[in-house]
Parts: structure tokens; sequence; C-alpha cells
């Protein structure tokens, strides 16, 4: 299965959604699109507007590769999964977000090689981004080092 | 000490999760907006919700009343915020009424930091940024001391 996430931000993405869509007409596999507050009715993929985070989290679990807005949040959670990781940046010029810092984070781990960007959007480039996809490797998880240092200031402080 | 978390949701909350062992052996409680996630939080530790103060002016000068509310109700010892906008009322009053203020960048910023956080800067005991190249653009008060990821 793949599975397609536009997040839980409160403007819609219907370039991904569209997208997605048309991958899952292309495609020979399952696909499942989260699709947030989009209007767009997808007719090829399976989908539904939010999950809870178990939900998300068991989606993820049995998802082959994840399609994804390139927020921190998703993009933490697909990857403490180990699953490959394909971003789509919510662009500012389409009014998917308020700026286009999720361009600079997409940017920042394909120059590390731990995703995929997908950069010119369609159902095509979407299952030649999918078939790219599995030869990445997943971002090691550390988030341990930050939390110790919280824990010294903490102790500092008391 | 009791630790109140202040984020929005989505990945600022994700960033919150993945480092609550920082704040193991301390009481913390939850500050965020409400979302599909309120359960999960509620099941984490106890927490305070509401609408996405980013969206209207006059949600985010209510912010500043409630964020006094909250505060002077719990009396926590020190505010953490990832962001995004919710932070500033709370870093705001913390400021006045002494709480020391932890501000971490969110991990999604790489280059440029965000409006919140070039608030922020000017109200904060720490201001730490998960990229080290984003430390260079801002002040000398910016730490890089790890990432959530």
């Amino acid at each position: 299965m793949i599975l397609v996430t536009v997040g839980t931000h409160d403007q819609p993405f219907d370039r991904l959604v569209q997208a997605a869509d048309d991958l899952a007409r292309l495609a020979d596999e399952k696909v499942f699109i989260q699709t947030g507050v989009s209007k767009l009715t997808p007719t090829h993929a399976g989908f539904r507007d939010f999950v809870s985070m178990e939900e998300m989290n068991s989606l993820i679990e049995k998802a082959r590769v994840v399609i994804a807005q390139a927020g921190a949040g998703t993009i933490i959670t697909v990857l403490k999964y180990g699953k490959p990781l394909i971003l789509v940046p919510r662009l500012k010029q389409f009014n998917e977000i308020i700026n286009d810092h999720q361009l600079e984070l997409a940017e920042a781990l394909q120059a590390q090689n731990r995703v995929v960007l997908v950069a010119e959007l369609s159902g095509v480039s979407l299952l030649a981004a999918v078939n790219d996809s599995s030869t990445h490797r997943p971002i090691h998880m550390d988030g341990v080092d930050l939390s110790a240092e919280i824990s010294k200031v903490l102790q500092e402080w008391n | 000490m009791k630790v109140a978390l202040v984020c929005s949701h989505g990945g600022h909350l994700t960033e919150t999760l993945q480092i609550l062992d920082g704040f193991k052996g301390h009481e913390i409680f939850f500050i965020t907006y409400f979302s599909s996630r309120d359960d999960e939080v509620m099941s984490i530790a106890p927490a305070y919700f509401c609408r996405n103060i980013g969206e209207r002016i006059h949600l985010f000068l209510w912010a500043f009343i409630w964020g006094l509310w909250v505060l002077l109700k719990e009396k926590p010892n020190v505010v953490f915020s990832t962001g995004a906008e919710i932070a500033i009322p709370f870093f705001f009053w913390a400021k006045l009424l002494g709480i020391k203020t932890l501000f971490l960048e969110s991990w999604c910023r790489v280059r440029t930091p965000s409006r919140t956080a070039r608030l922020a800067y000017h109200l904060v005991d720490k201001f730490w940024v998960q990229w080290p190249q984003l430390a260079e653009q801002c002040g000398s008060k910016a730490e890089y001391r790890g990432a959530v990821i």
C-alpha cells in the first residue's frame, strides 16, 4: 500500500491529493490518501480527511512507502517506522502554506540523500519516485542527545 | 519542577513528544490547539486546549488573557515551547512573572528562523535551534544542542 498524507495543516493541499489520485490510477498498488481539508474527492484511491494519531501510525506501519507533505511532524513519524519517504513540500505560491520552509527542509533532507523530493508534481512523477524510493535509507532516529540537554538545563534551573 | 509544554498541533506537537524524556522527573502539562490528537495528549499529561490562535488577530490577543490565567493557575517553574505563535503570549507573561523559558525552534526551520522565533528570541532565557547552519543566522543567544530526530 502507498500511503499519502497531507498532515493536519488547515490549508488545503489539492495539488497533492489530485496527483495522488492520478498515481492510484497508474500504480498496481493500493493508494490511500489522508486528504485534510481538501474539497477534492479522490475516485481511484481510498481516502479519509483526518485520522487519529493511532490510526495514522498503523497506516504508516502497513504502508510500503509514504508520500507526504514536508512537515516536520509527518516526517518524524514516518521515519520512526523506517519507511521510504517521498516528500512533496507545500508551497506558498499555491496558497498551501504561509511560507516556503517545507521546501527548505525537504531540500536539506534530499541533500543528505534521506528522502526523495518531488518538485514537478504529477501522478507520473509520483510513480517514478515510488519506484525510486526503495534505495533510500531512513533517517537515523536520535532524539536522545537533545533530551539530555533539556534535562541538564532543567537541573541548572532547579 | 513544574514545566508547561506549549505548542501548536501537528509538527510542533510531534517534536515535543519526541523529547519528553528530557522532562522526566518533572511535572509536565500541555498547552496546545484542539486537534484530532487531543486524546493522545491527555493520555500523557494534563492539557489545556484552545483554538488555533494564528488564524485571527483577536484570537491571538485573547490568548494573552487566557495565557495569563493558565500561568497564574498552574504556576509552572518553566515554560518550554517548540512554537508556533502560541508560544508568544506564554513567553511574554513568563518573562514578566520571572518564569524560566526555553524555546526550541522547529526542526523544519533549516536556514531561516520562523516569525515566532524572531519574536521569542527577545523574550526567552534559552534559545535553541535544530540545525547548526540556522544558529549562525540568529543572534549570539542561539545555540544548537541537537535535534529531535
